[in-house]
């Protein structure tokens, strides 16, 4: 029968929600690893995961900044350079919230459930993302407010498109006081 | 779990698919269908990762075992055997199906379900393909088998009452084909006492071909406008059922 047992509330802080988003995007790329209650595929190659940590450090800041608009990762060719995959996550900041912020209730099993159902949804895509044969490299970009000095090792970009695309949009989590909704975009045959 | 599994199936879900060509092979068909286990049971909770990875990761176990023949890892571990048995069911499936397209025999209906017997279901899945029949010549090439497929999971991916399901723990998935009883069929056996129960509405998939021919002077098999009784159709099932696993990591 249906449970009637109230699940737990969770207090989510601004920190604790940029804890929460900056994590999500920790996950991806060659060792197995349970979170989420799934199996993820996690890099265990060192300098990549040297320098996925700097990216994530980057994040937090700028997640609890409240300036961040999209991280975008852009997958192309190393031969031509050409953009083949381009996967673009969106992320609404609660402008208003901020260290002294009454903290927003939302159960963290809620949260991690709208984030495992992204992350399921985003490993299905294998069964209809055309397959991609030739080698390729990977670019991160971030949307952040325009206010928002270049950091160091930083450079400025173009939006780096996928020309003649076809879009499907994702599933979003939302932690209440960060929104993150997910987009990839690819080559049409 | 149970008031919420009732809930999740009592309203009946659908996806119509429609394909730019005007015919299909028994391969292409018989691929739709395994495209839709293949979802199901990821969707479903009943494999960790999507057929295509887990493919990916049968060839890494073999290489594994090839360096090291002598390790508890590769082929040995009881996941990987997992794998190995999933996938030969699958193949087995496969080929059956292809070979029951490929016939004469008028398929009328595929049923999916997913349940510890084929009497206490879960959940189940419908595929109707098109069966009309069709007066008029588009000429349009056959698309790969691929790109079809590709269309189809696509669709289904994205389709939020697909997606949106209630996980369970591991458990039997059955294939069952509405066929004439008389048709003369080795594999799949009779199961003239099947009957999916009521209280499961089955997410239901039309797959049809070109609109334009729907369009065009088009005249239903005269057998689709009689009920089962009349035309004595009654289940078929696979003689084997798909057990999914649970990594181990």
């Amino acid at each position: 029968m249906a449970g009637s047992a109230t699940a737990a509330k969770s207090k989510i802080t601004l920190k604790g929600s940029a804890e929460i988003v900056a994590e999500f995007f920790d996950f991806g790329i060659n060792r197995k690893e349970q979170k989420y209650g799934l199996t993820l595929w996690v890099s265990n190659d060192e300098q990549l995961t040297d320098y996925l940590k700097k990216i994530n450090s980057y994040l937090k800041e700028w997640l609890v900044a409240k300036t961040i608009q999209k991280l975008v990762i852009v997958i192309s060719s190393l031969d031509t350079q050409e953009v083949i995959e381009r996967w673009q996550f969106d992320v609404v900041c609660d402008k208003t919230s901020d260290d002294d912020s009454k903290p927003k209730e939302k159960p963290l099993s809620q949260i991690q459930n709208e984030i495992k159902d992204v992350i399921r949804q985003i490993v299905a895509t294998v069964t209809f993302l055309p397959l991609i044969e030739s080698t390729c490299v990977f670019d991160l970009l971030i949307y952040t407010d325009k206010d928002l000095d270049t950091p160091e090792n930083w450079e400025e970009s173009g939006p780096r498109f996928v020309v003649n695309s076809q879009e499907v949009r994702l599933k979003s989590f939302n932690t209440l006081i960060h929104k993150v909704d997910a987009a990839v975009s690819y080559k049409l045959n | 779990v149970m008031a919420a599994s009732l809930l999740d199936d009592a309203v009946t879900h659908r996806q119509d698919v429609q394909f730019e060509s005007e015919k299909w092979d028994g391969e292409t068909k018989a691929a739709l269908v395994m495209n839709v286990i293949q979802l199901v049971l990821y969707h479903r909770h009943q494999i960790p990762s999507p057929i295509e990875i887990l493919t990916r990761e049968k060839s890494l176990l073999a290489a594994s075992d090839e360096k090291s023949p002598n390790s508890k890892a590769g082929f040995k571990s009881q996941s990987a055997k997992r794998l190995m048995h999933l996938l030969e069911s699958l193949d087995e499936i496969n080929l059956n199906l292809i070979s029951l397209f490929n016939s004469d025999i008028d398929l009328y209906e595929i049923l999916i379900v997913l349940g510890s017997t084929v009497f206490s279901p879960k959940c189940a899945y419908c595929i109707h393909f098109d069966r009309s029949q069709h007066q008029i010549v588009l000429n349009l090439p056959f698309p790969k088998t691929q790109v079809i497929s590709r269309q189809l999971m696509l669709k289904l991916a994205t389709n939020d009452d697909f997606v949106a399901c209630q996980s369970f723990p591991l458990t039997n998935l059955f294939l069952f084909i509405k066929l004439p009883r008389c048709s003369d069929i080795s594999w799949f056996l009779p199961r003239q006492d099947f009957k999916l129960k009521s209280h499961v509405k089955p997410f239901t998939i039309d797959i049809s071909l070109h609109p334009d021919l729907k369009r065009s002077q088009n005249k239903l098999s005269p057998a689709d406008t009689l009920s089962d009784q009349d035309t004595d159709l009654i289940w078929f099932q696979a003689p084997i059922s798909i057990k999914g696993y649970k990594d181990k990591v």
